[in-house]
C-alpha cells in the first residue's frame, strides 16, 4: 500500500507565505473606505433634536465665523471661545472628542503653515489670531454637524434659495458615497482572497479597482435619475415646511443681534 | 493660598513635587478602578465648584485676602482621591491661563490643597461621624471637617513659607526667597484662615452639600435619582456672582508680585527690599493674568475668566471618561 504513494507526496510541505508581499495598500485601503462608511453610517444613526432650527443655527454660526474672521483684535474671538467652551462643555465626551480631533488637526497643520512666519519674521500676534480663528471656524462647524444630519443640512441649504442642482449634486454625492464604498470594499476583498504570495504587479490592479467603480458609478447614477423621472422627478426640490416655535426663533435672533452689538462695541472700543 | 513662583526656593519646589507624585499616582489608579464611567463628568463639574470658590476672594484682617478651596466638599461627593485629582486640574488651570499659583511652585499648591486639605477633611469628617451619634452628626462632621481641613492646609503653606529665610540665604544674610520666618508666616496665614476663610469654606461645604444631597441625591448615594440640571444652574449662578469677589481689594498673604513686596508691612515695618531670588526669578506669562482681559472691565473679565475655566474643566473630564471602558458588574 505504502509503495502506491508517490515519493513527492511524502515530503513534508513548507510554504512560507513571503513577508515581503506587497498587499499592505489593499488593507489600507480597505480599511480607510470603512472608516468613511461608518461614519456615513453613524450619522444617520443619530437622533435629531431640534432640526428645524437647523437653518436658524447655520446663519447664527455663518456669523460668528464672518465676524471672528473680520475681527481686528484678539477680544471678539476670545469671547467666541468662550461661548464654544460653554456648548461644548453640554456635549457628552464621546462628541467632546470628535469635535476636539478635527479642531487640533486643524491646529496643526495651521500651525506647520504659519512656522515660517512665526520663527523668520516673529509675526507672533498674527500667528495667534489666525490659529484662532481657524479653530473658531472648525470648532463652530464640528459642533453644528455633530448632532445634525447631512440631509437635514442638504435640506437647510434649500431654505437659502441654493439652486436645487447644487442640492442634487450633494445629495447624490452622499448616498453614492455608501454604495460605491461598498462596490470597492467587494472588490478589494476579492483581489485580497486572490492574492497569495508574491507578485510584483499587485499596485497595479488598483487602477482597476479604480476604473470599474467609475464605470459602476456612472451605470448606477443613470439607472437612478431614470428611475428617479419615471417617479415623477423634475429635478425640483420640495422642502417640508416645518413648525418653528416663535420664541425659539426669536431667541435665534436676539442672540445674532447681540454677538453683532457685542462685535460692533469690541471692534470700537479697543484698539 | 497660592504659592506664586520664586517664594519658595527651586528645590523646596522640587521636593514638594516629589511628595505629591505618589499621591497623585495612588488617586488616579484609585479612581479609575472605583469611579464608575457616569460618574467622571462629576469630576470635572466638582472641579469647576472649586474652580469657582477659590475666585470668591474676601477680605481678611490685616489686609489681605483669602478664599474657599472647596477641596473638602469634593472629597464628600467623590472621595479624596476624586477630590485630590480634581482640585490638581483646576490649579492647574489657574496657574496657566490665569498666573493664579506659581508653575513652579505647582507641586507645592498642589501639595497643600489638594493633598492636605482633601484629605485632611475627608479623614476628620469620617472620623467624627463615626464617633458622634447624635441627629446633626452628619453636618457637624462637614462644618468641622472642611473648616479644619482649609487650616491645615493653610498651616502647611505657611510651613513652606517660613522655612524658607532660615534655609536659603544670601552672603550677606539677606533671604533670597520669602523673607518671612516661620514666627511672621504662620500667624500670617493661620490667623485669617481661622477667623475668615475657614468659616466661608465651612459654609460654603455644608451649603452646597446639603443643596445636592437635596436636588440630586443620586451623586451621593447609589441608586437615587440623580439630576444634573440644578447643579449647573448653582454653577452658573456662582459663576455670575463672582465678580462679588472683587470687592476685596488687598492681595492674599504670599501673593505678591515683586513690584508689592518691598513695601509689605508687617510688624510695623516694611520689608524694605526685593529678596534676590525674587528679582531674578522664573517668570511665566499667563494668557489671562489675574483673571482679566486687558481692556476689558474687571468685572466682565473676571465672569469671562470664571465661565472659561468652569466649562474648560467639565471639558476636560467629560473627555477623560470617555476614555474609561463601561465596567459591567459581575
Amino acid at each position: 500500500m505504502n509503495n502506491n504513494i508517490l515519493d513527492w507526496m511524502k515530503s513534508d510541505e513548507v510554504y512560507k507565505a513571503s513577508k515581503s508581499s506587497k498587499d499592505k495598500f489593499i488593507t489600507k485601503s480597505t480599511l480607510s473606505i470603512l472608516s468613511v462608511l461608518s461614519n456615513v453610517r453613524e450619522q444617520s444613526n443619530k437622533i435629531e433634536k431640534n432640526k428645524e432650527y437647523v437653518p436658524l443655527k447655520m446663519i447664527l454660526i455663518f456669523l460668528l465665523i464672518v465676524l471672528a474672521a473680520c475681527s481686528k483684535n484678539i477680544y471678539f474671538p476670545v469671547f467666541i471661545i468662550v461661548i464654544i467652551l460653554v456648548r461644548l462643555s453640554l456635549m457628552s465626551g464621546e462628541k467632546i472628542r470628535k469635535v476636539l480631533k478635527g479642531v487640533f488637526t486643524a491646529e496643526f497643520i495651521s500651525g506647520l503653515i504659519l512656522l515660517p512666519a512665526f520663527v523668520f519674521y516673529k509675526s507672533y500676534y498674527s500667528c495667534i489670531s489666525i490659529i484662532l480663528k481657524i479653530s473658531i471656524s472648525i470648532s463652530l462647524i464640528e459642533i453644528l454637524s455633530a448632532d445634525t444630519k447631512w440631509n437635514t443640512l442638504t435640506s437647510s441649504l434649500k431654505r437659502f434659495k441654493v439652486p436645487d442642482i447644487f442640492i442634487l449634486t450633494l445629495d447624490i454625492a452622499l448616498k453614492y458615497i455608501v454604495l460605491l464604498g461598498n462596490v470597492s470594499i467587494d472588490m478589494f476583498t476579492a483581489l485580497k482572497i486572490r492574492s497569495v504570495g508574491r507578485d510584483k504587479n499587485k499596485q497595479k490592479s488598483l487602477s482597476g479597482i479604480v476604473g470599474t467603480t467609475f464605470i459602476k458609478s456612472k451605470e448606477m447614477s443613470e439607472e437612478m435619475y431614470q428611475a428617479m423621472e419615471c417617479r415623477g422627478f423634475n429635478g425640483e426640490y420640495k422642502v417640508r415646511k416645518l413648525k418653528i416655535r416663535k420664541s425659539v426663533a426669536a431667541l435665534y435672533c436676539i442672540s445674532m443681534i447681540l454677538v453683532a452689538l457685542l462685535y460692533i462695541f469690541m471692534e470700537g472700543q479697543l484698539k | 493660598m497660592h504659592i506664586p513662583d520664586n517664594y519658595l526656593s527651586p528645590s523646596t519646589c522640587a521636593v514638594m513635587t516629589a511628595a505629591i507624585i505618589p499621591v497623585w499616582v495612588h488617586s488616579v489608579k484609585k479612581v479609575k478602578k472605583e469611579l464608575p464611567k457616569n460618574k467622571m463628568p462629576l469630576l470635572g463639574v466638582g472641579a469647576a465648584f472649586s474652580f469657582l470658590m477659590m475666585m470668591f476672594n474676601v477680605p481678611l484682617p490685616g489686609g489681605t485676602t483669602g478664599h474657599a478651596v472647596g477641596g473638602t466638599l469634593i472629597a464628600l461627593l467623590l472621595g479624596p482621591e476624586a477630590a485630590c485629582i480634581s482640585v490638581s486640574i483646576a490649579l492647574l488651570l489657574q496657574a496657566l491661563l490665569f498666573g493664579d499659583g506659581g508653575i513652579l511652585a505647582f507641586g507645592a499648591n498642589c501639595f497643600n490643597m489638594a493633598f492636605v486639605l482633601p484629605f485632611a477633611g475627608y479623614g476628620i469628617y469620617k472620623f467624627i461621624r463615626n464617633k458622634l451619634k447624635i441627629k446633626q452628626g452628619e453636618n457637624v462632621a462637614i462644618v468641622v471637617g472642611s473648616y479644619l481641613g482649609i487650616n491645615i492646609a493653610a498651616l502647611c503653606a505657611a510651613i513652606e513659607f517660613g522655612i524658607q529665610p532660615i534655609l536659603f540665604k544670601s552672603a550677606q544674610g539677606q533671604p533670597l526667597y520669602c523673607p518671612y520666618s516661620l514666627k511672621i508666616s504662620i500667624p500670617a496665614m493661620t490667623v485669617p484662615h481661622l477667623l475668615v476663610a475657614g468659616v466661608v469654606e465651612a459654609v460654603f461645604t455644608a451649603a452646597v452639600y446639603s443643596f445636592i444631597k437635596k436636588v440630586s441625591p443620586g451623586t451621593i448615594y447609589e441608586g437615587k435619582k440623580s439630576n444634573m440640571k440644578p447643579v449647573f444652574a448653582l454653577l452658573a449662578i456662582l459663576i455670575l456672582l463672582t465678580p462679588l469677589g472683587l470687592l476685596a481689594t488687598g492681595t492674599a498673604w504670599g501673593e505678591w508680585g515683586t513690584d508689592e513686596i518691598s513695601t509689605v508691612v508687617s510688624k510695623g515695618s516694611s520689608l524694605g527690599f526685593i529678596p534676590n531670588g525674587m528679582k531674578h526669578g522664573f517668570s511665566f506669562n499667563a494668557i489671562m493674568p489675574d483673571y482679566s482681559v486687558s481692556g476689558i472691565p474687571e468685572s466682565i473679565g473676571y465672569i469671562i475668566s470664571a465661565i472659561a475655566g468652569a466649562a474648560l474643566l467639565i471639558i476636560i473630564f467629560k473627555v477623560l471618561s470617555s476614555f474609561k471602558k463601561d465596567v459591567v458588574n459581575e
